[in-house]
């Protein structure tokens, strides 16, 4: 994106060097630009970049006045890694299996309109507006081992032993991904809903197969939803630490146990403050190469094809 | 400190229902109360608490009446947590009068000098001092309640239970599914008492022989248990036969008749601690507020309400039967208890901690 062109029209750079007078138009358009971004910015500063300058100086000693990489140095154990691979792939795996599963349904919402719609929508806000714990054991209820899904199966006779559903991997799978499914729908849905028909329409009347539209041209018109929903819900997902240690039955630690554990058991905030600042690194730096591959900046962008 | 954090804010949770005794606190006070001048107290305190019902017992058995009589009002707030208490007193804004802390937050809590010393010359002069367990009252803070990890198991397969730690692991004797708290606070100690470690010689814990004893049990444990609440769900739905749970819990669940019963053998005794921050804004109030909580009418309807341990030793007497029969604070139900060694924790806090998520994550 030029970001020059949104403050002077063209023209503006005829002269190049050359002490230009700017029209009233252009000044009150900077002043304007200006004055509506400064609520925002000033909003940006306090609320995100402060804490986190405050996070990085505590990371290096900055809270016990002894400055120094001690709290980066303690995260060379190798249990970190591990949880941290662990987590890293977890949330991989939950994006991806959103991103496949949200499609069609973010496309039914959006092509029925109507009741269906709202009923699929309905659906949709309530499962989040209940409380994430009762989510997650609700889940337990269906897959443990005298649950509804084992009964059921159990009933039919297509086991005769209770299948282990929860309590493991799977069940963290099951449950982070159910969590985590609305907020790829809701981000992809309304992009969706933007992509005109006449697209479909042109594609169609020109002879190309079905599957031709949708691959190249409903497919990249919708790709911005699905990568600012990927985002969202890796993000989301690597941050979470109760659904994965109790549907986990234990054995599936994550890297933000390790930092709850840091603050409230150690008191060490030091380290937990380096933590957070190397995970920080970690996620932006595959966001970077997210970029890089399909294009983050594809979401800033929509609308203007 | 989420695990016991919710251990106790589940124990929160069992009160009203668990042993569901009505709330007969106020009766108790009225009469024969005589007053104290040195509790005259103005303001409000701000009470942090693990929440749930124990904000509604501290409304009940304590501040109703003592707001009444010395005119201090009160506010409740969640959850205790020494690293907030730090920052909070850092930026200069505490904003707690009163805290209610594990032994090892309040450890945490004194060795980053957050803490005032309990004023027990006033604290003794209503309350006298052969009534209180001097095992908990400590220089910066006076025992609030003591709950327990017991050894629980399903009647329904099991008629008689484990006795001790190594039974509960004899899977020989006891086939089944087990649950233990995903915590290394008290699997350590249950590790080590399964592997024949006696009672009085666990601290100070040896973490490689504690971590040996774990692998020993490691194959044992089917569930690892992250939140008390998990307990509740766990049990109704017979997932496990046999669990290193909660006291609280186990209660709850015998009392309502399902098929669950406990031992209080080699119960494992956790200690928390009501607290005044060092620079509490009405940490005098607190004081005095905390001065009357000690006193035994209050704790005896505590006592009756929550199966946990009091400080104030003369309540024992005066619980009815069927509430004693399941208080931990029964000399009767505490001859083979462990109390955790909080000291011990607060210093190996971070390597017992990390060692514990490599082991457990290991796949």
């Amino acid at each position: 994106m030029d970001a020059s062109g949104v403050f002077e029209p063209e023209g503006a750079a005829v002269s190049p060097g050359a002490k230009r007078k700017r029209s009233p138009w252009e000044r009150q358009n900077i002043a304007l630009t200006w004055s509506l971004l400064s609520l925002p910015l000033v909003a940006m500063v306090v609320l995100f970049l402060a804490p986190l300058a405050v996070l990085l100086w505590i990371s290096f000693g900055g809270w016990a006045d002894a400055y120094g990489f001690e709290g980066y140095g303690k995260l060379g154990a190798p249990v970190y890694l591990r949880l941290l691979l662990f987590t890293l792939k977890l949330a991989l795996t939950v994006t991806i299996a959103c991103a496949v599963l949200a499609y069609p349904i973010s496309f039914l919402m959006v092509c029925y309109k109507g009741t269906y719609a709202k009923l699929m929508a309905l659906g949709l806000f309530v499962s989040l507006w209940l409380s994430l714990l009762a989510r997650t054991f609700a889940w337990i209820v269906i897959l443990q081992r005298n649950g509804i899904l084992n009964s059921i199966l159990m009933a039919s006779g297509i086991v005769d032993e209770p299948v282990p559903l929860v309590y493991n991997q799977t069940g963290v799978y099951i449950g982070m991904i159910h969590i985590m499914l609305p907020f790829m729908i809701v981000t992809l849905a309304p992009v969706m809903a933007a992509i005109d028909d006449a697209y479909i329409k042109a594609g169609l009347s020109l002879g190309a197969k079905p599957f031709q539209v949708f691959r190249q041209i409903y497919l990249p018109l919708s790709l911005p939803g699905i990568v600012a929903g990927s985002i969202l819900v890796f993000a989301l997902a690597f941050g979470f630490y109760v659904t994965p240690a109790i549907l986990g039955g234990g054995r599936t630690p994550t890297i933000v146990l390790a930092v709850k554990d840091q603050i409230q058991k150690f008191g060490d905030l030091q380290l937990a403050a380096a933590t957070s600042m190397v995970l920080l690194f970690i996620c932006l730096s595959i966001l970077i190469f997210y970029d890089r591959v399909v294009g983050v900046d594809r979401i800033l962008q929509r609308g203007g094809h | 400190m989420a695990i016991n954090t919710n251990r106790r804010r589940f124990l929160a949770g069992t009160g009203a229902s668990g042993l569901a005794l009505t709330l007969p606190g106020l009766r108790a006070f009225a009469q024969d109360t005589p007053h104290y001048p040195q509790l005259e107290s103005e303001g409000t305190i701000v009470i942090c608490t693990w929440g749930g019902s124990t904000d509604e017992r501290i409304k009940s058995f304590w501040m109703t009446e003592f707001e009444k009589e010395y005119g201090l009002s009160w506010e409740t707030t969640s959850y205790p947590d020494p690293a907030k208490l730090e920052v909070m007193d850092r930026i200069g804004n505490v904003e707690w009068d009163l805290v209610d802390l594990e032994g090892t937050q309040m450890n945490l809590a004194i060795s980053k000098d957050l803490l005032r010393p309990i004023d027990y010359e006033l604290l003794y002069s209503v309350v006298p001092q052969e009534e209180l367990n001097q095992d908990v009252c400590k220089e910066y803070g006076i025992g609030s309640v003591a709950f327990s990890t017991v050894m629980g198991w399903d009647t329904d397969k099991f008629e008689t239970g484990p006795q001790t730690w190594v039974e509960f692991f004899d899977t020989e004797k006891f086939p089944g599914r087990r649950g233990l708290y995903a915590q290394p606070r008290p699997s350590f100690e249950i590790a080590l008492m399964a592997a024949g470690v006696p009672r009085e010689e666990i601290y100070p814990i040896d973490m490689d022989e504690a971590f040996e004893a774990l692998d020993a049990i490691r194959d044992k444990v089917d569930l690892w248990v992250e939140r008390t609440s998990q307990w509740g769900v766990m049990f109704q739905n017979k997932e496990v036969d046999l669990a290193g749970a909660s006291l609280g819990r186990l209660v709850e669940e015998k009392i309502n008749g399902r098929s669950y019963d406990f031992t209080f053998a080699e119960g494992i005794v956790e200690q928390s601690y009501w607290c005044i921050p060092k620079n509490a804004p009405a940490g005098d109030e607190a004081m005095k507020a905390l001065t009357w909580f000690m006193r035994a009418p209050g704790q005896l309807e505590y006592a009756k309400s929550s199966p946990v341990g009091m400080t104030n030793i003369t309540i024992t007497d005066d619980l009815p039967p069927d509430v004693a029969a399941y208080s931990p604070g029964n000399p009767v139900n505490r001859t083979t208890n462990l109390y955790i060694d909080d000291v011990w924790w607060t210093e190996n806090a971070e390597e017992a901690g990390v060692r514990w998520l490599e082991w457990l994550s290991r796949s």
